[in-house]
């Protein structure tokens, strides 16, 4: 397969690889902004139960 | 499904189904990346532009998609009070409001080359739009309240009254004179599109589905810490 002609997408590259771009672009930072928030809300529910143990022994 | 209005039993299965969905969307995208950018062929009129289909169609029937379960998960919300099913649309709303970007932005680029302009004002494209502001204005009114639950009741309420548009949206290529091109796929005469485009087409759609869940599941458990984080906070507060 010749990359070029790849790339070029028969004069059309200009908007057929931004379509996919922007698609990986807008769901990865999706999955990436959920996930941390998972993380996030994870670390802190563990830190209130670690003070809420100590608090009550 | 009312059993599974139990939040510690919800939040069991989709710990369970969440990896699923995720190997699923992997292997869905990857195949289907594979088929929509290498094997299948060009259009005949659209030439290459046509790959543009393959991420532009699965995220306007996700936009789609996302919005009825919104729309749904808020009626069950306000009808049997489940908190669960307020979890759920808080969680659906942005990813559906980015699949909606997504089916405007690819449209667009798939626009300018096919119809000679980025934008028309026309049915389809006017109530896609219209589709992104229900999801912004949902997730504002969500958000606008010191009392949260004030808030969810009056964005579920919009969410209901908004899914007029769905099939508004689906019905807009029918009922009036646009650019857009009438359903081709989900027709009650069976596709009219060819196996080698319909392969990537729909294992596109697949993986769209299933990242829809994944990341709908973990928003989900991200909402549960949240909850649990006041009640925690609340008892702090108090003791």
């Amino acid at each position: 397969m010749d990359i070029n002609a790849f790339l070029d997408m028969g004069g059309y590259g200009a908007f057929v690889w931004p379509s996919y771009g922007l698609s990986a672009l807008v769901l990865i930072a999706v999955l990436w902004q959920s996930h941390a928030r998972l993380k996030r809300s994870g670390a802190e529910l563990e830190s209130l139960r670690g003070r809420n143990r100590e608090a009550a022994p | 499904m009312h059993r599974f209005a139990n939040p510690t039993r919800f939040l069991k299965l989709i710990s369970a189904l969440q990896p699923w969905a995720m190997g699923i969307s992997v292997l869905c995208l990857a195949t289907g990346l594979y088929f929509a950018l290498i094997v299948s062929p060009a259009d005949y009129q659209q030439s290459e532009t046509v790959r543009i289909m393959y991420v532009h169609v699965p995220a306007s029937w996700m936009a789609m998609f996302c919005y009825s379960a919104l729309a749904g998960a808020s009626a069950a919300g306000l009808i049997w009070r489940h908190l669960t099913a307020f979890v759920v649309a808080r969680a659906t709303a942005p990813i559906g409001a980015a699949f909606t970007f997504l089916a405007l932005a690819t449209g667009s680029l798939w626009g300018k080359p096919m119809w000679g302009t980025w934008w028309v004002w026309d049915a389809r494209l006017t109530s896609v739009l219209i589709l992104l502001f229900l999801y912004l204005g949902f997730i504002a009114l969500e958000g606008a309240f010191d009392d949260r639950s004030r808030g969810m009741r009056a964005a579920a309420i919009l969410a209901i009254v908004g899914a007029v548009n769905v099939p508004i949206i689906k019905y807009s290529v029918d009922w009036w004179n646009t650019l857009h091109q009438p359903a081709s796929v989900v027709k009650l005469d069976g596709p009219a599109i060819q196996s080698s485009m319909l392969t990537p087409l729909l294992l596109m759609a697949v993986g769209y589905t299933a990242f829809y869940f994944w990341v709908m599941f973990v928003r989900v458990r991200a909402e549960f810490n949240d909850a649990r984080i006041q009640a925690l906070r609340l008892r702090h507060s108090q003791a």
